[in-house]
Parts: structure tokens; sequence; C-alpha cells
């Protein structure tokens, strides 16, 4: 019996008739935390929203299962279940922090009350008690003067201290799993490292699974206990974060660890110097390996013919590559 | 906050000399004077200078003007060349009609156009949607007039349900303290009058509402839709709150803010374009008030209601201000 906390299976989505993954399966154990890599547009967003169910309108799931156990022991199928499980699950069981710590707060509320909106919609906790939770946890969360803040309104506060309510939000009723989507991305560079650390120690603490999205391979070294590199929505490697970093089996992986940028670089600073090129566009994904055109290792007849298969190598290393093997060696 | 409400006054100044301004010169420009309209065509040019010189009308218009913004200054704003009452009493006795039109057209309009926009946006390109929508096209373009005349002709007439026009049925007294009819009616604890008060008022509210009632569900709509896709309604939902919570607290409270805006703009269009609706109505109003004083070339009222009507209007333009500042926190800073 599978008794993962998260397990999605062979999931597949599209936007309109615009593939965006690609029979992507993750894993997650509980208290154990999934790093996803990937360029940007590789579809890492998707796929974390798509565990809260939160994917636009416009998304078609057309395979897979995505299955999460709750705390009381019960399963649950997250892409079928009814609203109202889904919404006992969300910000209760799982919390989910996103990447624009600008927009992703209500500009017309007081923070203490977004912050304790959720404790009030999932426990039958007073009022009073539901505010210390809120304050001690700001507090937590390394935010001075926490009763002050409690009433200032979003746009009065700074990126960095935006990003701390939107975590304090996600994790205020305790989830076990907490999905964060490139959570420092839009941070400057002091602070990305602060809330970075944050994570790692809230994590440890409270031994909370955590699904950790980042384009950033500097970044998933420092959180992650696996890796799994996402490229056109297509996992094409996974495996525990130190194996994977010092030896990655993917042409794309060793393209990304050559370019790993310093912490702090932003977005367009990144490129893969080492190979060049872009993803491709989601509509025009090549026949064969979707890295193909810009693979280093790349061999005609064998890369461009067929999808890779995947291969595993010892426990629990797996790559989607015609000559991983051969490249290992 | 002072300082606001400092130039928010110093600004009803600046327009309040302005329309003044404004009023007398079109006032001056108009052909025909009070005097022949007074004396009738027959009446020699003798009496008629006596006329003119006994209300001024001799003196140069700058001169007449200064005389009209001193006393206004003073809250004299002259009397009716009609009847000799005082201009500002007319206008004041007059606007209690208009007030309770106008709130009684707004408040139908927003009560129904809020919810439907909503309901529009929440089934976006259905049926429903285009049920909503489609009339909403006819609706803000729809001419007062014809209408007022087509709900006379088939509710009134044809039908026999509401009554033709006025505030109370021929030969109904009611005090009216307030000037505010079903005020009035609901003071005087006959319960007939407030039943009868309401009846008259139906027909030209709703037909008051039309163009605010399309332009609100119009615009509520819009606002929900793009107030939707916000991030923060996303954060809302992964919070685990119920749709319902989702929909009133995330989406409608932030779509409500230039909502409000134009239900403020409507509110100062239908004071003053209340006019048509009373005279199909037959409603003893300023719209009505005003036209008479201008057919009977009655300076002082019409610069009496002029001066009053730019006044609410600014009013009403700070209140919504107000509001905004209530419901947008990031604006009460400034
Ligand atoms: N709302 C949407 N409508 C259409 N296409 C989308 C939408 N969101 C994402 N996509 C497409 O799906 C792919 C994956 O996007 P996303 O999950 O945001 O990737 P990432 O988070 O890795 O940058 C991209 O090609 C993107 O253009
Ligand atoms: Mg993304």
């Amino acid at each position: 019996m599978n008794r993962s906390l998260l397990s999605v299976e062979d999931f597949s989505l599209s936007y309109g008739a615009v593939p965006a993954l690609h029979q992507v399966s993750i894993r997650i154990a509980r208290g154990e935390s999934l790093v996803i890599v990937g360029e940007s547009g590789s579809g890492k967003s998707s796929l974390g929203l798509a565990v809260m169910r939160l994917l636009p309108r416009t998304a078609r799931m057309t395979t897979g299962t995505i299955r999460f156990l709750a705390s009381d022991g019960t399963s649950h199928e997250l892409t079928t279940t009814d609203a109202t499980i889904l919404q006992r699950l969300r910000g209760k069981e799982i919390g989910m922090i996103f990447q624009e710590p600008m927009t992703s707060l209500n500009p017309v509320y007081r923070i203490g009350d977004q912050i304790t909106e959720a404790i009030r919609f999932h426990e039958a906790l007073p009022r009073t008690a539901a505010r210390d939770r809120a304050v001690a946890l700001l507090a937590h969360l390394g935010i001075a003067e926490p009763e002050r803040r409690m009433a200032a309104f979003p746009h009065e506060l700074s990126g960095g201290l935006r990003q701390r309510v939107v975590i304090a939000i996600a994790l205020v009723c305790n989830p076990s799993l907490l999905i964060a989507d490139e959570p420092t991305t839009a941070l400057d560079v002091t602070v990305q490292a602060q809330i970075l650390d944050l994570l790692k120690r809230l994590r440890g603490e409270r031994g909370m699974a955590l699904l950790f999205v980042t384009h950033h391979l500097g970044v998933a070294r420092e959180i992650a206990d696996r890796i799994l590199v996402l490229y056109a929505g297509r996992a094409v490697e996974e495996g525990p974060a130190a194996a994977v970093i010092a030896h990655p089996l993917h042409p794309y992986t060793r393209a990304l660890l050559q370019s790993v940028p310093r912490l702090g670089m932003n977005k367009d600073e990144m490129t893969l110097p080492a190979i060049g090129g872009a993803v491709p566009d989601p509509a025009q994904v090549p026949h064969g390996c979707a890295f193909a055109p810009r693979c280093p290792s790349f061999r005609s007849g064998l890369c461009d013919a067929a999808p890779p298969p995947v291969t595993t190598f010892g426990e629990n290393r797996s790559v989607r590559c015609f000559r991983a093997a051969e490249l290992a060696a | 906050m002072l300082d606001y409400l400092a130039g928010r006054f110093a600004q009803l100044l600046i327009v309040l000399f302005g329309v003044s301004v404004v009023v007398f010169i079109a006032m001056h420009l108009l052909p025909g004077d009070v005097a022949t309209l007074l004396l009738g065509d027959r009446a020699t040019a003798a009496s008629l200078a006596r006329l003119r010189h006994q209300l001024g009308l001799d003196q140069p218009v700058i001169v007449q003007y200064w005389r009209f913004l001193s006393g206004a200054l003073s809250g004299d704003f002259g009397t009716s060349l009609r009847d000799n009452r005082p201009a500002f009493g007319e206008v004041l006795q007059a606007f209690p009609v208009t007030l309770e039109l106008t709130l009684s057209a707004l408040l139908l309009a927003v009560a129904i156009g809020v919810p439907l926009g909503v309901a529009a946006a929440l089934n976006e390109g259905t049926w429903i949607d285009t049920a909503i929508t489609t009339p909403t096209l006819f609706g803000v373009s729809m001419p007062v007039f014809w209408l007022g005349l087509m709900v006379l002709l088939v509710f009134s007439e044809k039908l026999g349900w509401l009554p033709v026009g006025g505030l109370m049925p021929i030969g109904v007294h009611m005090a009216r303290p307030t000037g505010l009819s079903i005020l009035d009616a609901v003071l005087s604890g006959r319960s007939g009058l407030v039943w009868q008060a309401l009846r008259h008022l139906l027909l030209p509210a709703a037909t008051l509402a039309t163009i605010p009632l399309a332009l609100i569900t119009r615009i509520t709509r819009g606002e929900m839709l793009s107030s939707m896709n916000l991030d923060h309604v996303r954060t809302a939902r992964a919070k685990g709150l119920p749709e319902s919570r989702v929909i009133r607290a995330h989406i409608l409270r932030n779509a409500l803010i230039p909502i409000v805006t134009v239900i403020g703009l409507q509110l100062g269009l239908l004071l003053s374009g209340a006019v048509l609706t009373e005279t199909i109505f037959s409603l003893p109003g300023l719209g009505r008030l005003m036209v008479d004083a201008i057919l009977a070339r009655d300076y002082p009222v019409v610069q009496a209601g002029a001066v009053f009507v730019a006044t609410v209007f600014v009013l009403v333009n700070l209140g919504v201000d107000l509001c905004y500042a209530v419901l947008d926190p990031r604006i009460r800073r400034q």
C-alpha cells in the first residue's frame, strides 16, 4: 500500500491544447523535502497548483492522479474529491506559499485578519487565541513588533515582510505539507537567504514535508532531500539531492549545474551558458527527447527518434536519457 | 485629513464661482427677458422699462453679477421674479422631491444591479451571463423620456395599476415637514399614505433607475471578472475558505472600490438628470423648478438652483472620496 504523504502519478496537464506537464510522477514521504528544479516555463508552478487544485480554468488534466494522505489516515484523490473535502485540506493540511509576495495578499485587509482568517475556518478557536497564535508565529518568523504588524496593511510592508506574512498564512494551521512556489525569487539576496533559512528551520521544528519549486539549483541544494528536474513538462531526472548534485545523470541537469547562478541572481541573468538555447515552445516539443535540440550529447537517430524511457540507477535514482548509462561511465 | 478637507472646500468655492458666472452669462445671452414675459406682449415700452429698473435689469451685467454675488455670499439669492418668494426657499422646497426620487432610483439600481453583475460574472460565458448582459446593452442607451411615457402608458393608462403622476392622489393632503414624501407619510402615522407615497414613487424611480441599473450591472460584472483573477484570490482559496467567503470577502469586496465610484458618479448625474423624469411624472422637484424658472427667465431662482446643485454635486463627490478611503486602505494616507 502506498503510504506516501503525497503521490502524484502519471500526471499530465494541458492549457487548452498546449501541453504543460507530461506524465509526471512525484512522491513525498512525511517530513521529506522534494525540490522541483527547472527553467522558467518548465511546468513547476502548474504542478504545485495542481496539487492544490488551484489551476486556472483553462487548464485540463489529461492523465493521472494526485493522492494525499490526510492526518486522520484517510487518503484523498485531490483531482476529483469534492469541494468541501478540498476546503478542509487546503490551508489546514496543505499550505502554499506563492511566488509573488507583492500581490499574494489582499490589499484591503489588515495582515492580522488575513493570517487568522484560515484559523477561523479550520479550527474552533476563540478570536483572541487565534490572534495570539498569529502574533507568536510572526515573532517566530523573525518579524519585529508583531503586535503592531498585525494591524498593518500589506502596502505598508516591504517585500521580505510580506513574504513572511504569506508564509505565516500557509503555516498558521500547522500543515503536514508545505508547497512553496519560488518563495524567494522576487526578493533581494539577503532576504532570500533569510527566508530560506527560515523554511529550513521550520521544517526541522515541525516535521513538515516540503514541495519546493525553484529554477535555481543553488537554492535546491540548500533545502532538498530529493531533487526532481523538470524540463518542458517532463521529469528528466530524480534522486537524492546530494547525489544529483555530485553526479548528475542527465545532460540537462549537468548544464543546469554548470550554470548554477549565485544565490541572488535574478531570472534574466540565469542562462545556460554551457548549452544555450531556450526551453522549447510547449506546443512544439520535439518528437524524441525534449532536450535533444540543446543537448551537447545529442546523437542523431537515437535521441530524435522516440521519447527516452525512464532508466533507474540504484535504489532511488532515475533519469530519462538514452545515453545516461554511457555518459555516467 | 484636515488639509484634504480644506483643499476640497477651496475646490468647492472655485466650482461655485465658475457655475455662477456661467449660469449668469448663459441666462443673459438667452433671448427674451422677464419683463416681457411678465407683462405680456402688449405692455408699453414705459412700463417695461419701469419693471426692468425695478428688477435691476437695466444695470450693466457686471453690476448685476456683483449684486448677485454679494447677496449670495450673505446667503441671500434674491426673490423669485415670478412670485416674490425667496429664490433659495423655492429651491430648498423642491429639493427633497428630487432627492427622494434620486435616492430611490439609485437604491433600486444598486440593490438589483450589484447582485445581477455578480451573478453574470460568476456564470461568465453561460446563458445566465448572456441573459443578464444583453438587456444592459439597451439599458445604458435607453431614452428616458420615451421609457417614461411607455411605462406610464402601460402601467397607468392600460393596466391602471399605478398612478399617472404627482406625489399623492389629488385631494389627499399631508403635512410635509421633511419634504420627503415617504418619510412624511410615515411621520403622519397613516399607513394608507405610506402605501400611496410608495405607489407614486415606483414608476418614476424605476424609470430613472434604468440607466444606472444597466451601468452598475455592467461595471460590477467587469470588476468582478478582473478581481477574480488577482493573486490574492488564489491565496484566499489556498487557505481553504468556502467559495462563498472567497467571493464575498476577496472578490466582491475588492471590486467594490471602482463600483462605488460609478455609484457616486451616478448619484451626481441623477440629481441633475431627474428633470425629464420629474416632467413626465409631474413631480414638483428641483428639475421641474429649474426648467420653469429658465423658461420664465427667473434669474434668481435659476442662479440659486444652479449653485445649490453644484454644491450637492461637489459634496457627493467628496462623500465618494471618503467612501474610497474607507474601502481602500492604500489611499487613506494620501
Ligand atoms: N494560465 C495559463 N494559460 C496558458 N498557459 C499557461 C498558463 N500558465 C502556464 N502556462 C504555460 O504552461 C507552461 C508551464 O508554466 P508554469 O507551470 O508556470 O512553469 P514554471 O512555473 O516552471 O515557470 C508554460 O509553457 C506556460 O506558458
Ligand atoms: Mg512558476
